[in-house]
C-alpha cells in the first residue's frame, strides 16, 4: 500500500460530499473557460469578418485626394522585382447614390468600385467571378438586402464627376456639381467568396456596395479630367498581394510611377524653348514648387488668374465703359532679361496693348484689379487692389482653336469653351461681356492682359492648394533635367499614393477595443468567487467530518506537512474533476453566451455573427487557472486543521471548540479600524459628489469600503455575541462557524452590491436633447450627404443653388462639417479603430455646447505645434476604443502623404461625437486641400418643424443622397451598448446571488443536521417542531438580514453621489425591482432550508438513537 | 532498569471555552515507569486519566512540567521531531479505534508505516501487518473493512495499527471501554501478552480496577493527584 491509496479511500468515502465540492470548483471553471472561449469566438468572428472584407489583399495603394493611371497595375505587374511573386489590381472607388428608376429603391452613401477582372484574383474563389463584359452592377450582399431587387432590375447609379482639384477652390469650375450616372440591370450579388465586402473600414456597419465594370466607369466619370491626354483610365486604389515587405513594394513602385500619375506635364510651350511644369490640378502644390526648385532654382514660377475686371478709376462717368470684365492676369517673377525688368516693382502691372488702348492708359497711370478669392464654405469674397502701369507690352500671338496660351493653365469650364457665354468658372458673371471681349477670345484664348510680379499675384491669389499654376524652364536640356530629377526626386507619396498594410491593419483591428474575454471575467468574477466559496464551504464541511482522522494521522506520527499533502491532494483530485466537468459546462456556457450575444445582447456586439471558436490555449489556461484557484482555496480552508492539537481533532470530531486558553488576546483595534473604513466611505461619498468624480470609481470605492466594514462589523458582532441564556443554544451554534456564515453573508451581500450598481447605472435616453450642454450639444438631428455640399446651407449661394425656401429654413442652427472618413471608433464598433475619422468643425459655432470634462473648443484653436493640431473626442471613445488620455497624440498622413499628428486637448461627455475626432475646419481644410465640400451636418431646430424642415432638405439636396439620423436615436444606440453590457453583467451577478442564495439554503440545512440531535432532545422535552422552526427562523434570517443590508447599503452609498448630482444615470426603477427579487428569493431560501432541515423525522428522538 | 518515561510537575489547566475562569485538572504530577514494565492509570471521570495519557503520547501541550521519554522532552520537540517520534516511539491505542472507514483492517494496520519516517514498505510491510493481525487473531479479517468487523475486533485492528512501527511506549485510552466484558478481557489479555512477549512499555488508562490489576502497577487518580496503588 502507498500513501496515495489513503487519498484515494477517502475520495472514495466522501464522493457525495466531494461531489458537492466539485461542482463549486467547475461553476468556477465553468464561467473561466467559458469567459474565454467567447473571447476566443469573437476574436475568431472578427478574423473571419476581416478575412472577408479584404479577401487576400495583403496591401494597397491609394490616393485618397487624387486619381492615377490604371496602368500603373500593368507597370507594377510587367516591373516586379521581389523575391516573391505578386499581383496587382487597380480599382476606382468612390462614393454615389442608388435607385430605381421610378425611385421607390434607393440607396445613398453606397461605396462604389469600378472594378476589373483583376479583382477577383483577391478573392477567395477566384473561378466565381462574374462576367463583368456584361456591364451590369453587382451588389454585396448588405446592399442587396436593403433594396431587396431581383437580378435583371435595371438601377441608377449617381456619381460625383470627379473635379481636376478641390470644388472648393476658385475658379475649379461651376458651382453645382456634376454628376454621371448610369442606367444598368441588376447582375446579382457577390458573396464574401466573391470579395463581394470588399471594404476598407474595419467598421460593424453593412458594406453597402455597388460593383461596376472599371471601364464603364472611368469612360464617363473621366471624360473632362484629361483635356490634353484626353485619357480616362483613371483609379485611385492599387490592390496588391505579395508576401514581400513594404519597402520593397515602395521600391517597385518608385521605379514605375511616373510624373503623369501625379497629374504633373513638363509642358512645351509655344515660345522657343521654353517648357512649363504643369498639374492637372491648376494649382502646383508649394511641395512640388519647393522640390522642382531644388533641382533647377532657376526656374521661373508664375501664378496666372482670372481677374472680374481690370478697371480705371474713374469719377462721375459710367464705370461699364472704363472697365475690361473677367480677364486672364498672370504674375510673373521679375529678371533682368524677362518680360517684367529686375527693377519691378509689386504695385506695377505691365498691360498687353489691347488692354491699355481699351482702357486707353499709358505709363504711370493708375489700374485696378478687382477679384474674387474663396472664404469658408467657398463664399466669394470680392477684393480690389491697385496698381501703376509699369510697361505697355506688345501684342501677343494668336491662338489656335483647341490651344491656350503659354501662360495660362487649362482652368475647367473656361478653357474649353467655345466663347465667353460658355464661360462656367464658378464665379457670377457681373459684367457685360462686350463684343472686343469676345473678339479677344477668340483670337488669344485665356492669354493674360496683364501681368504683375509673381509675389503681388500670390498675394492676391494664393490659397491652400498653391501659389503657382505653372514653373517655367528655358532650354531643352533644363527641360529634360527637370523632367528626370523631378521624376527622381519626387516620390509617389509626395502626390498622395500612400500605402496601407492592409492585412496588418485588418489583423491589428481584431485585437479589438473590448476584449470580450476580459469582459466576461470580469462579469462573471463574481461567480466565480461566489462557486469557490461555495466549494470551499463544502470542501470545508467535508474537512470538519474528517477531524478525527487528521487527528489521528498526527497522534500516529504523520507530519503536518504530511498531512497537509494528503488533503492537498484530495482535493487536487476534486478540483480536477470540477475543472474538467466545468469544460464541458463551459461549452455549454459559452454557447449561450454567444447565443444572447446574437439575440437579446445583440447590441453589445453590433449584431456580429458570432462563431463559436475556442482555443486549446484557452482552454487550458482556463482548466488550469479554475484548478489552481479551487486547489488554493480548499488549501486554505483545510490550514486550520492542521493548527489544532491533535487531541482536539480526535475528541472534538466535526464541533471543534476552539480552546479559548490556546488564544492570544490581542488588543481591540478593530473596531476603531472599522469606524475608520465607514468614515473613509461616508467622506468619499460626499468628495464624489461635490467634486463630480466619475461615478463607476466612486461608485465601486465606497461600495468596497462600505462592503469591507460591513462585512467587519458583522464578523465582530458575531465573535463577540455572547448566548443569550433564554434560547435553546444549539440554534445559536451556527455563530460559532463565523466563517461559513461569513461566506454565506459575503456572497449575498457582493451579490447585491454589484446587482445594484449595474441596475443603477443603466443609462437612460437624454430627457432634454434641447440642452446645449447635453449629449447632444443641443442638435436634433445629423444630416449626411453620399457628396459633399460645398456651400453653407444657411446662405444665399446655397439657398440658390438648392432651392431652399427661406421661410422653412429660417430659425434653422445648422453646422456644417468637414469629414476625412476613418474606422468608426465607438463603441458600436468591435474592431480597433486604427485611424477614427477627423471632421473639420467650424468652432465659432460650437460655443457652448456639449459638457466638457476637460478643454473646450477655443482649445482647439490654435496648433499645438508645427505638424501638431488639437483635437476634441468623447470621454467613451478616449477611454475605450482609443485608449488614450489628453494629451496623447494621434499620426496621420493627408492626401499630400505629408504626416501629422492630432493631441487630444479636449473632452466631452455622454455626447454623439462618439467614433470620431474633431478639430479646427481652418487646420483641416490646410491639411486636406484636395478634399473639399461638407458632408455632415448637426441640425438645431424646434421640436414642432424638425420634419418639415428636414423633410425640405432631403428634398432638395436628393441628388447629394442625404440621410438623416435623430440624434436621441444615436445616443441611444450608443448608450444600449453600455446597458447591454450592464444586463451581462446583472445577469452573471444574479447568477452569484442565486448561488449565494444555494449557499445559504445548504449553510442553514447542514447546521440544522449537525443538530439534529438536539432537536430532537428539544422535542422530546416540549417543544413542538413549530416553536423550534420558529426560533431557527429568528436565527438564520438575521444571515439574509446582514447580507441584503450590507449589500444595500454598499450600493446605495456608492451611488448617492450621482443621485445627488443628478447626472441623470441612477435608475431607480432598477434597484427597486431587483431589491424586492433579492429579498424574496432569499427569504423563501430560508424557509425552505428550514422545512427541509427541520421536520418531523429530524426531530425524533426515537429515530437519533 | 533505567527510568523510560519520566514525568515532572505536570500541570494541566483548560480555559473554557466561551469565556469564563479556567478549570485545573491536576497540577505536579509526578511518575517514573521503567522500561517494558506495565502501568495503569485509574480514577473516575473527569479526573485527567486521559488529559495525562495524551499529555504523555504529546497530542496535548501542558500547562506547565515536563514529560521526558527516554531523556528527551516530548514538548520541546520542532512539530517534524515530535511527528517522527510518535511514530517510531509510541503506539497509541484509543477507546473509540479510530480505524479509516475506506481501508480494510490490513490496510489500517499499515497506516503509520506511510508516515514517511523510514521503516518497512512494500511487500515486507504487508508481512508485517498481517502478521500482526494474526498475532491479534483477525489474519482470517485482513481484507474486511471496519464496517464489516465487530466492536472488539476493531479494537484489536487498533492495537495492531499500534504495533507496526514496533513501539517502544504504547499507550492506550480506555482500551475496553467501547467493548463488553469477555472482549474487554480478551483485549487486555492480548495487551499483557504483546508487553510481556515484545518488552513494550505499556500504559493503559482504564476505569475498570479488574483490567487495571493484569498491569504490574497501577496507579490512581486522587483528588488530582496522582498515587500509586498497591496490589
Amino acid at each position: 500500500m502507498r500513501i496515495w491509496r489513503i487519498v484515494f479511500a477517502n475520495l472514495k468515502y466522501s464522493k457525495r460530499q466531494h461531489l458537492g465540492t466539485s461542482l463549486g470548483a467547475a461553476l468556477a471553471s465553468m464561467i473561466l473557460v467559458g469567459a474565454l472561449t467567447v473571447g476566443d469566438s469573437v476574436r475568431a468572428s472578427l478574423s473571419y469578418q476581416a478575412l472577408e472584407r479584404i479577401g487576400k489583399i495583403t496591401h494597397l495603394f491609394i490616393s485618397e485626394d487624387g486619381y492615377f493611371h490604371a496602368d500603373l497595375a500593368n507597370r507594377m505587374q510587367a516591373g516586379w522585382k521581389g523575391n516573391e511573386s505578386a499581383q496587382f489590381a487597380p480599382v476606382l472607388m468612390t462614393q454615389g447614390t442608388l435607385a430605381s428608376p421610378d425611385g421607390k429603391v434607393r440607396a445613398s452613401g453606397v461605396q462604389v468600385l469600378g472594378i476589373d477582372d483583376r479583382f477577383f484574383d483577391f478573392a477567395k474563389d477566384p473561378k466565381q467571378a462574374p462576367d463583368l463584359k456584361q456591364q451590369n452592377f453587382w451588389f454585396s450582399p448588405d446592399l442587396a438586402n436593403e433594396l431587396g431587387v431581383k437580378a435583371g432590375t435595371r438601377m441608377i447609379l449617381r456619381v460625383e464627376e470627379p473635379s481636376l482639384f478641390s470644388r472648393d477652390a476658385p475658379l475649379s469650375g461651376e458651382r453645382d456639381a456634376r454628376f454621371v450616372s448610369w442606367n444598368r440591370p441588376f447582375g446579382g450579388v457577390l458573396n464574401s467568396s466573391q470579395l463581394g465586402k470588399f471594404s476598407l473600414r474595419a467598421n460593424m456597419e453593412p458594406i453597402r456596395t455597388v460593383f461596376a465594370p472599371l471601364s464603364l466607369l472611368q469612360e464617363d466619370m473621366f471624360v473632362n479630367f484629361d483635356p490634353v491626354g484626353e485619357r480616362t483610365d483613371f483609379a485611385n486604389l492599387l490592390l496588391v498581394l505579395t508576401n514581400e515587405p513594404e519597402n520593397i513594394l515602395e521600391e517597385n513602385m518608385e521605379r514605375v510611377w511616373t510624373l503623369s500619375d501625379a497629374g504633373l506635364d513638363i509642358k512645351k510651350l509655344q515660345s522657343n524653348e521654353a517648357w512649363s511644369l504643369r498639374t492637372r490640378s491648376v494649382f502646383l502644390s508649394d511641395s512640388i514648387v519647393d522640390k522642382a526648385m531644388e533641382i533647377n532654382p532657376s526656374l521661373q514660377g508664375e501664378f496666372t488668374y482670372l481677374v472680374n475686371a481690370i478697371s480705371k478709376p474713374v469719377i462721375g462717368q459710367d464705370q461699364s465703359r472704363s472697365i475690361i470684365p473677367y480677364s486672364m492676369v498672370c504674375g510673373v517673377e521679375p529678371r533682368a532679361e524677362g518680360l517684367l525688368s529686375g527693377e519691378w516693382s509689386d504695385d506695377q502691372i505691365a498691360l498687353n496693348q489691347w488692354a491699355a488702348q481699351d482702357l486707353n492708359l499709358s505709363l504711370g497711370d493708375r489700374v485696378s484689379l478687382q477679384y474674387y478669392t474663396v472664404g469658408e464654405s467657398r463664399e466669394l469674397l470680392q477684393s480690389l487692389e491697385s496698381f501703376e502701369v509699369g510697361k505697355i507690352l506688345p501684342m501677343p500671338k494668336k491662338i489656335d482653336s483647341g490651344q491656350e496660351s503659354d501662360w495660362t493653365p487649362r482652368f475647367p469650364g473656361l478653357s474649353d469653351a467655345e466663347n465667353c457665354g460658355e464661360w462656367d468658372t464658378g464665379i457670377p458673371i457681373k459684367y457685360k461681356i462686350r463684343p472686343k471681349d469676345e473678339k479677344y477670345w477668340d483670337d488669344f484664348r485665356g492669354s493674360p492682359k496683364a501681368f504683375v510680379s509673381l509675389l503681388a499675384a500670390q498675394e492676391m491669389w494664393g490659397n491652400r492648394w498653391g501659389n503657382h499654376t505653372g514653373l517655367r524652364a528655358f532650354g531643352k536640356r533644363s527641360a529634360q533635367r527637370l523632367q528626370t530629377d523631378l521624376q527622381e526626386k519626387l516620390r509617389s507619396s509626395d502626390s498622395g499614393l500612400r500605402i496601407i498594410q492592409l492585412k496588418n491593419d485588418a489583423k491589428n483591428a481584431v485585437s479589438g477595443p473590448v476584449d470580450f474575454s476580459q469582459l466576461f471575467l470580469a462579469f462573471g468574477f463574481f461567480v466565480i468567487l461566489a462557486g469557490v466559496s461555495l466549494s470551499a464551504m463544502l470542501f470545508g464541511f467535508s474537512m470538519e467530518q474528517r477531524n478525527r482522522q487528521v487527528g489521528l494521522f498526527f497522534a500516529l506520527g504523520y507530519s503536518p506537512m504530511r498531512v497537509k499533502v494528503l488533503t492537498w491532494a484530495e482535493a487536487g483530485v476534486v478540483c480536477l474533476l470540477g475543472s474538467l466537468m466545468g469544460l464541458g459546462w463551459a461549452w455549454f456556457f459559452g454557447k449561450g453566451i454567444l447565443a444572447m450575444l446574437g439575440g437579446s445582447w445583440g447590441g453589445a456586439v453590433s449584431n456580429l455573427q458570432i462563431i463559436y471558436a475556442p482555443t486549446a490555449q484557452s482552454i487550458g489556461i482556463g482548466a488550469l487557472g479554475s484548478f489552481c484557484m479551487g486547489l488554493f482555496t480548499l488549501a486554505w480552508v483545510s490550514r486550520k486543521q492542521s493548527r489544532q492539537a491533535p487531541v482536539a481533532l480526535l475528541n472534538g470530531g466535526e464541533f471543534i471548540v476552539p480552546c479559548a486558553g490556546s488564544e492570544i488576546k490581542k488588543p481591540d483595534g478593530g473596531r476603531w479600524f472599522l469606524v475608520a473604513i465607514w468614515t473613509t466611505a461616508i467622506l468619499l461619498s460626499i468628495f464624489g459628489w461635490l467634486n463630480q468624480l466619475p461615478v463607476g470609481p466612486t461608485f465601486f470605492g465606497v461600495g468596497a469600503l462600505v462592503l469591507t466594514a460591513g462585512l467587519g462589523g458583522f464578523f465582530r458582532f458575531h465573535k463577540k455575541t455572547k448566548h443569550n441564556v433564554g434560547e435553546p443554544k444549539f440554534l445559536l451554534q451556527l455563530d460559532r462557524r463565523i466563517g461559513r456564515k461569513l461566506i454565506v453573508v459575503g456572497i449575498l451581500a457582493v451579490g447585491s452590491f454589484l446587482v445594484i450598481g449595474a441596475g443603477a447605472f443603466r443609462q437612460k435616453a437624454a430627457e432634454d436633447c434641447s440642452k446645449l450642454d447635453s449629449g447632444t450639444g443641443g442638435f436634433s438631428h445629423i444630416l449626411k450627404t453620399s457628396l459633399p455640399l460645398y456651400d453653407d446651407l444657411l446662405g444665399t449661394e446655397a439657398e440658390a443653388l438648392f432651392d431652399l425656401d427661406p421661410g422653412i429654413m429660417n430659425g434653422v442652427s445648422l453646422v456644417s462639417l468637414r469629414v476625412k472618413d476613418g474606422d468608426d471608433a465607438s463603441c458600436l464598433n468591435l474592431n480597433q479603430a486604427q485611424t477614427p475619422p477627423l471632421y473639420g468643425v467650424p468652432l465659432g459655432q460650437l460655443s457652448g455646447r456639449f459638457e466638457f470634462v476637460e478643454g473646450n473648443w477655443s482649445a482647439l484653436s490654435k496648433p499645438i505645434a508645427d505638424g501638431i493640431y488639437p483635437a476634441l473626442v468623447d470621454q467613451n471613445t478616449l477611454m475605450w476604443a482609443l485608449k488614450k488620455k489628453v494629451g496623447d497624440q494621434i499620426p496621420y498622413t493627408n492626401g499630400e502623404g505629408k504626416t501629422f499628428k492630432i493631441q487630444i486637448a479636449a473632452v466631452v461627455k455622454g455626447s454623439f461625437l462618439q467614433g470620431g475626432l474633431y478639430f479646427a475646419e481652418e487646420h483641416w481644410v490646410k491639411l486636406f486641400p484636395g478634399r473639399g465640400g461638407y458632408q455632415n451636418f448637426w441640425i438645431d431646430v424646434e421640436n414642432d418643424r424638425q420634419q418639415i424642415v428636414l423633410n425640405h432638405l432631403k428634398d432638395r439636396l436628393f441628388n447629394y443622397g442625404p440621410e438623416t439620423q435623430l440624434i436621441q436615436e444615436r445616443l441611444h444606440r450608443l448608450k444600449e451598448v453600455e446597458n447591454t453590457y450592464l444586463s451581462i453583467f446583472q445577469f452573471l451577478g444574479g447568477l452569484g446571488v442565486i448561488l449565494g442564495t444555494f449557499g445559504l439554503l445548504v449553510a442553514i440545512m447542514r447546521n440544522l443536521w449537525e443538530r439534529r440531535k438536539e432537536q430532537a432532545i428539544l422535542n422530546a422535552i416540549g417543544y413542538s417542531l413549530a416553536r423550534l422552526r420558529v426560533l431557527a427562523w429568528k436565527e438564520n434570517i438575521s444571515l439574509v438580514a446582514w447580507g441584503l443590508s450590507i449589500g444595500f447599503g454598499a450600493g446605495l452609498l456608492g451611488v448617492l453621489p450621482a443621485i445627488l448630482s443628478s447626472s441623470g444615470n441612477f435608475y431607480l426603477g432598477g434597484v427597486l425591482s431587483f431589491g424586492v427579487t433579492l429579498i424574496c428569493v432569499t427569504v423563501f431560501s430560508v424557509f425552505l432550508a428550514i422545512r427541509l432541515g427541520l421536520n418531523e423525522e429530524s426531530s425524533n428522538l426515537s429515530s437519533r438513537e | 532498569m533505567s527510568n523510560f518515561l519520566e514525568i515532572k510537575n505536570l500541570t494541566k489547566a483548560y480555559s473554557a471555552p466561551l469565556g469564563g475562569s479556567s478549570s485545573l485538572v491536576f497540577s505536579d504530577l509526578n511518575l517514573l515507569v521503567e522500561a517494558g514494565k506495565s502501568l495503569a492509570i485509574v480514577g473516575p471521570s473527569g479526573s485527567g486519566k486521559s488529559t495525562l495519557l495524551n499529555l504523555i503520547g504529546g497530542l496535548d501541550r501542558p500547562t506547565g512540567g515536563e514529560v521526558l521519554i527516554e531523556g528527551k522532552n516530548v514538548h520541546q520537540q520542532s512539530p517534524k521531531e515530535a511527528a517522527c517520534f510518535r511514530n517510531r516511539t509510541l503506539g497509541f491505542v484509543f477507546q473509540s479505534h479510530h480505524l479509516l472507514p475506506a481501508l480494510s483492517a490490513l490496510e489500517n494496520v499499515m497506516i503509520p508505516a506511510l508516515a514517511g519516517h523510514g521503516g518497512a514498505s512494500g511487500q515486507a510491510l504487508q508481512n508485517q501487518a498481517l502478521e500482526l493481525l494474526h498475532e491479534v487473531g483477525l489474519s482470517e479479517r485482513a481484507n474486511h473493512l471496519p464496517g464489516q468487523l465487530s466492536g472488539g475486533e476493531r479494537q484489536r485492528v487498533a492495537v495492531a495499527r499500534a504495533l507496526i512501527n514496533g513501539p517502544r511506549l504504547l499507550l492506550a485510552d480506555e482500551p475496553t471501554g467501547a467493548l463488553d466484558q469477555a472482549k474487554a478481557e480478551s483485549l487486555m489479555e492480548l495487551l499483557v501478552r504483546l508487553n510481556r512477549e515484545k518488552e513494550t512499555t505499556l500504559v493503559v488508562v482504564t476505569h475498570a480496577v479488574s483490567l487495571a490489576n493484569q498491569m504490574e502497577e497501577v496507579w490512581a487518580f486522587d483528588d488530582g493527584d496522582l498515587k500509586k496503588v498497591d496490589s
